[in-house]
């Protein structure tokens, strides 16, 4: 029997580490796993829809004095945002006449983005993995930046037929390369799973000028993430008590308790870089 | 019948975990069922059983979630044949045994999950991880595990009946 124990132990680390070695890395989901999920994707969606319409129908019953008070708010919210976004405009305008007078390539184009919904989580608690409803079928790819309204949420991972998997910036297996916008400085961002759920900024020596409150946006050297979408705001700054190096410990703008729709920037990674070398090319 | 049975409960427990996991969460940690449902089926079914549906868990969730197959089959295989081999000689309708054993599943599970992905990592500092995600959750999963065993053992009780021997 003790035998036959350690038998099986030492099979299922061999078989392990052979799917292990096999699907490291790997660019497209294996068939299995793409047959897998498009069974359960539809399903994942249908379960989460249930409690969408649960959720509707408790909220039906509702105070009405908190809904009439949330209208005003939303009312307020409102006319700030079409003021805001006046001025926005009369700038953007302003900037394309300096554009022009320059003559140089926009590097901050408008992102075109698919809303997708989030169906299933990661079931463990180590690493914060998500899957959203669509896949191929909507021309996403590996890669592409996933955000909200608020700010960055990761990339996407694999692509299936039907669903894609995501990775968030809190997770401990990925890292974005960030800049801080009131210093430029840059570093980069990746989970910190000493304080709850949040993420920490690593930066080079003579970035030390960031100071706790400054906003965090992704960088202009990244091939992945578009540059100048929002990660969060330096929440306190420490120090690596092994290695002495400093690091900010970063409160993420998007809220990854609570996520249910995601915007997915469907442009092709590195794309806007290949083409501004080549027009930089042909201006010389 | 008894593998169909067993394959559709646990696709099924895997999906609930996946998609309504994050409406129960306290304080950012989720419960893990997959972990409970594999041991408490082989607490009370055979070490074979355990060892397969702890395949099937683990290989389920990294083919979902994982960055690389390997991980959870190897932890979740371990955890299911050990505590069959465990609980050969135990009196199988115990409640309070089956959350020992999840206990220690579920200290088994995380230190391993440490130790495969991050330490190897070069993270060596272990004492936030211990307070901020696996003493809550092996908490969180002993009560978890009051419900989980009794359909646990509804199935097993299924999957012995005649109709198992008829088909």
């Amino acid at each position: 029997m003790k035998n036959r124990y350690k038998f099986i132990v030492i099979a299922l680390a061999v078989v392990s580490l052979g799917c292990a070695g096999f699907s490291y890395k790997r660019n497209m989901p294996t068939p299995v796993e793409t047959a897998l999920g498009y069974v359960t994707a539809p399903i994942q969606g249908l379960s989460v829809k249930i409690i969408d319409k649960l959720g509707s129908f408790t909220g039906y019953f509702r105070d009405k004095g908190e809904l009439n008070a949330e209208k005003e708010r939303l009312k307020e919210e409102l006319l700030i945002a079409r003021a805001e976004i006046n001025r926005l405009k009369l700038i953007e305008d302003e900037n394309a006449q300096l554009d022009a007078l320059l003559k140089i390539q926009n590097s901050y184009s408008d992102y075109s983005t698919i809303g997708a919904k989030v169906i299933a989580k990661d079931p463990g608690n180590w690493f914060s993995t998500f899957i959203i409803d669509k896949g191929t079928n909507y021309g996403l790819k590996k890669n592409m930046a996933v955000m909200t309204a608020d700010g960055l949420v990761g990339k996407i991972r694999e692509c299936g037929y039907n669903y894609s998997k995501v990775v968030s910036i809190i997770d401990d297996t990925d890292a974005v390369s960030a800049q801080s916008v009131r210093t430029n400085s840059i570093g980069y961002v990746t989970a910190d799973f000493s304080e709850e759920a949040q993420c920490k900024m690593r930066y080079s020596e003579n970035a030390s000028d960031i100071l706790a409150g400054d906003e965090i946006v992704t960088s202009h050297i990244s091939e992945i993430y578009p540059p100048g979408i929002s990660i969060g705001h330096v929440k306190r700054l420490t120090t690596d008590d092994k290695t002495s190096m400093k690091y900010a410990i970063i409160e993420p703008s998007a809220d990854f308790s609570k996520l249910d729709y995601v915007l997915v920037i469907t442009k092709e990674p590195g794309y806007e870089f290949i083409e501004a070398t080549t027009e930089s090319g042909e201006n010389k | 019948m008894r593998y169909i049975i067993y394959f559709a409960a646990s696709l099924i427990i895997f999906m609930l975990q996946s998609t309504f996991g994050r409406y129960v969460e306290i304080a950012g940690i989720v419960p893990n069922i997959m972990l409970a449902f594999t041991v408490c089926t082989a607490y009370m079914g055979s070490a074979e059983r355990g060892l397969a549906l702890g395949i099937v868990m683990g290989l389920l969730q990294d083919c979902f979630f994982g960055y690389y197959i390997g991980c959870n089959l190897f932890l979740y295989g371990i955890i299911g044949y050990t505590t069959g081999v465990l609980s050969q000689n135990l009196y199988k309708d115990n409640i309070a045994t089956s959350v020992l054993f999840i206990t220690a599943a579920t200290l088994f599970y995380n230190l391993g999950f440490f130790v495969i992905n991050i330490l190897l990592k070069g993270h060596t500092d272990i004492s936030g991880y211990i307070y901020m995600k696996i003493l809550p959750e092996t908490v969180y999963n002993a009560i978890v595990t009051l419900p989980v065993f009794y359909i646990a053992k509804a199935l097993n009780n299924i999957s012995e009946t005649k109709l198992n021997r008829i088909i």
